[in-house]
């Protein structure tokens, strides 16, 4: 294929959309339509993943010793498991301590007794989304009383995040399928109209592949004014999306992934959406045989 | 560009309408070769063979000494211009149009597209005509657009199926001459299927008549002559 084949080719392609302009219109809003969702879904569930990492990454476990067991006597097993990161003693002095600082010492000792909080451990570990699994073997080693975890929100939070995905999937299969059949079926309706073109073409000596080339060049075109249409919206719709969510979760902010790392790929699909219609539909009509 | 068919059978709808049977041929590079007979006696079959929209159910095709059957179609048609009786143009281009499409679709460059386009319009005779829509055209005037169209890649074999067959008088006399020119000038084979009496007489070429889908004849001179039993 020489270079002027390509000019020829994105030619004739222009030239087919104008003529098919109203299907080529539908095709291009179905396809944007579709682009927006599966950009959105990325975008969205990036941020929900990366919202629950950062509070799962703030999860502390908290470990009272059984009575009469001194704390610093679980430090060598809690230490020994290898899920175990590192392992804090809190003493209960301490914490009184730093009470004192705040309130002052004598409110301190006329309100609380001098053993009003125990010892304890604080435990920190090395993947944090194995603390479910890890508590009741934490409650196995002798001398441990209580296990206290705050992994119920950060827990929650994935769990809306593997719905999300889960939901998003499936409505971007879906929307992915539609956009394909409609890609598909307007570029076969091209190759319906131009019998003669192809016709012509075959008898001058282009392969089939060589003829393919124009209408997988269209559909690709199509594909990519959805593209750039859908990166525009998601640009727009997504930046004003997320500064609201900086607002509402300001702690998270740093953490906030933003729309403009999934235009490229928004930007990829659509071409590449255009290439399986395009390409199956010429497939269909034309073949693949030159005999 | 020489032809050979060898022992060519050809049957359709499963071997219920014998197109071709047992068809053997020799067409000499540079040579002008009438194929006559009625409808459906396998002319067109056997033009098809040629350019390889067919192929054979026995036998072989020969084309410059290659089988055919070993060369990918889009390579052999590139030799090959084809003219039909319904001339199949596109409606939305111009003439000018029509005739360059046929070479910027193999991909030559648009400098010589339009310098090759201009001497083919001036070959059919249709440069004052060029910007013309084939709607604008009569249907001689079609015609001689398809011819250019089959013309512009300067193939070395023109295989014409009834191309006068829509034509009157004058039109089929213009179309004839523009033939002869280039089978004169430019030394192409040229393989013309007709029924009309007058076109074969007019040029005493050879001629193959066909019956039953088996050449019956194969002479020199007049379709009279050709119509004789062997």
């Amino acid at each position: 294929m020489t270079l002027w084949t390509i000019y020829y080719r994105l030619r004739d392609a222009r030239q087919g959309i104008a003529r098919n302009a109203l299907a080529s219109a539908a095709t291009v809003f179905l396809l944007m339509l579709t682009l927006v969702m599966f950009g959105g879904f990325l975008w969205v569930n990036a941020n929900i993943t990366q919202v629950a990492d950062l509070l799962q990454r703030q999860v502390q476990i908290r470990i009272f010793p059984q009575d009469a067991v001194p704390a610093r006597d679980l430090v060598a097993p809690l230490r020994a498991l290898p899920e175990v990161a590192d392992v804090e003693l809190l003493s209960g002095s301490g914490v009184v301590d730093k009470l004192s600082a705040v309130f002052g010492q004598d409110i301190v000792r006329q309100a609380l007794p001098p053993d009003a909080f125990a010892d304890s451990l604080s435990v920190r570990l090395a993947r944090p989304e194995q603390a479910g699994r890890l508590i009741g073997q934490l409650r196995a080693i002798p001398g441990v009383g209580d296990v206290i975890w705050g992994q119920g929100f950060a827990d929650s939070l994935l769990q809306i995040a593997v719905g999300l995905q889960r939901t998003g999937t499936a409505l971007v299969i879906v929307f992915f399928t539609a956009a394909l059949l409609m890609s598909l079926t307007t570029m076969h309706l091209a190759i319906l109209t131009r019998e003669v073109e192809i016709q012509i073409q075959r008898w001058v000596g282009v392969g089939p592949w060589g003829i393919r080339t124009q209408f997988i060049v269209e559909a690709m075109l199509l594909g990519l004014f959805a593209s750039v249409l859908a990166s525009a919206v998601l640009l727009y719709v997504g930046e004003a999306i997320q500064q609201r969510m900086v607002a509402l979760i300001p702690f998270a902010a740093k953490e906030l992934r933003s729309p403009t790392l999934v235009i490229g790929l928004v930007l990829m699909a659509g071409p590449l959406l255009g290439l399986l219609g395009g390409g199956l539909a010429s497939q269909r009509a034309i073949g693949v045989s030159d005999r | 560009m020489d032809i050979v068919i060898d022992q060519v059978s050809k049957s359709y709808q499963r071997g219920e309408f014998v197109a071709l049977h047992d068809v053997s041929l020799s067409i000499a590079s540079n040579e002008w070769v009438f194929l006559v007979g009625a409808s459906g006696m396998g002319k067109s079959t056997l033009l098809k063979l040629i350019y390889k929209e067919e192929l054979p159910d026995r036998g072989r095709v020969l084309v410059d000494g290659t089988d055919i059957g070993h060369v990918p179609g889009s390579a052999l048609r590139r030799s090959i211009g084809i003219i039909f009786q319904n001339f199949r143009l596109l409606e939305t281009k111009s003439a000018f149009e029509n005739i360059a499409y046929a070479a910027e679709v193999i991909g030559t460059a648009p400098r010589d597209v339009r310098r090759r386009t201009l001497e083919i319009l001036d070959l059919v005779g249709l440069t004052d005509k060029a910007r013309r829509l084939p709607s604008e055209l009569s249907g001689g005037e079609q015609q001689r657009v398809a011819i250019g169209r089959a013309l512009i890649n300067e193939p070395k074999l023109i295989v014409a199926d009834e191309p006068t067959g829509d034509l009157d008088p004058d039109n089929t006399q213009r179309v004839l001459d523009i033939l002869k020119r280039v089978h004169r000038e430019k030394r192409t084979t040229i393989v013309f299927a007709t029924h009309a009496v007058d076109v074969v007489d007019r040029l005493g070429q050879r001629v193959v008549r066909l019956e039953g889908g088996r050449v019956v004849r194969d002479s020199v001179g007049g379709y009279w002559e050709a119509s004789q039993p062997a």
